[in-house]
């Protein structure tokens, strides 16, 4: 670990640098609240038939996947070679706990509250003029599911069990925290296509 | 992704068979025989083709399940671990799909299918989440650190 700091010369001569604590736990347990909260509130909305509320579910979490995964991809991924290895896994140490308990939610509600809206509004019968567009979407989200499932979240894990080694291997993790990252921005560059579909289905 | 993976910890180098690329694969046939289900609703297509994909889906598992099987000095402690946790947070997921489908009233053949592919990912989505873990572990490590 030391041959990998010093050799990044980002580290002050002579400085003391602790090793950022890893979780207690992989997963924060107090963030599952917020999965929690958003499957039974997206549960309620489904057995309810509140159309509107259906609509602000599939929109906000929605938003919030194709936010997430451009703002990792585009903004933290080309600051990240910049940033000195304890930097990085400092951030790593933070950030990929929560995102294994938001990217999920996220991705569940939306489908979730997209099937339920499609059954609801009828663009998914096969008379529906629309019909096309959603195929469309589901096409495009089976690619990004491909991506999620494949690439994004195995790497996602590996990083959060390998800082809990006694000796994690910086290298390692900095190659897989790339991966996360530039995988992140396939789906959230996926994700425009998606928009552009629903904006053609709101029209 | 697809390629032959590599136990990268401790001091010996071993050849793991490619899970993540089969993994997907098989995930790969499964959706592509849900997004054609669900594509004719509320119709009732023929669930032939649906049916082939997923059996493919299957037989991608399978071989999944048997390379791994053959593979010496992996961190099976560790796999487990994490397979088991995984397993839960899918069930919950699955479990929602299954309840917006039986809601909906779905007509039986197709919930029937759609049951099987959720079955079928059950393993799958589990077994490429803790290969990958598990794949930077050495045999030695009886579970997560």
């Amino acid at each position: 670990m030391d041959d990998a700091l010093a050799g990044a010369g980002a580290a002050r001569p002579g400085a003391t640098w602790e090793m950022p604590r890893p979780p207690a736990t992989i997963i924060p347990l107090p963030g599952l609240a917020f999965p929690t909260a958003a499957l039974i509130f997206v549960l309620t909305a489904v057995v309810g038939g509140w159309l509107a509320v259906l609509q602000f579910a599939h929109v906000a979490f929605g938003a919030a996947w194709t936010i997430v995964d451009l703002f990792m991809g585009l903004v933290i991924g080309p600051l990240m070679p910049r940033m000195s290895p304890q930097a990085r896994l400092e951030l790593s140490s933070r950030l990929m706990p929560q995102m294994a308990v938001l990217m999920p939610t996220l991705v569940t509600v939306t489908l979730v509250s997209g099937f339920q809206l499609s059954l609801k509004l009828g663009t998914i019968n096969t008379a529906h003029p629309y019909h096309t567009w959603v195929l469309a979407s589901f096409a495009v989200v089976g690619v990004m599911a491909l991506v999620a499932l494949g690439v994004n979240e195995p790497t996602n894990l590996a990083v959060l069990f390998e800082m809990r080694k006694p000796r994690p291997d910086l290298e390692l993790i900095g190659r897989l925290m790339r991966r996360f990252i530039y995988s992140s921005a396939v789906l959230g560059l996926m994700q425009l296509g998606t928009l552009i579909i629903m904006a053609r289905l709101a029209s | 992704m697809t390629g032959a993976a590599t136990a990268e910890d401790g001091a010996g180098r071993q050849r793991l068979p490619p899970v993540l690329g089969v993994g997907v694969l098989s995930l790969a046939l499964a959706i592509s025989g849900v997004s054609y289900l669900t594509s004719s609703l509320p119709g009732e297509p023929e669930l032939g083709p649906a049916i082939g994909l997923l059996a493919g889906a299957a037989v991608a598992v399978l071989v999944n399940i048997a390379s791994l099987a053959r593979a010496r000095g992996f961190a099976w402690g560790v796999f487990f671990t994490v397979g088991r946790w995984i397993l839960l947070a899918y069930a919950v997921i699955a479990g929602m799909l299954m309840f917006i489908f039986v809601y909906n009233e779905l007509p039986a053949r197709q919930l029937a299918f759609l049951v099987a592919t959720l079955a079928v990912g059950a393993i799958d989505v589990p077994m490429m989440l803790a290969f990958s873990v598990a794949r930077y572990h050495s045999g030695g490590d009886s579970g997560v650190p």
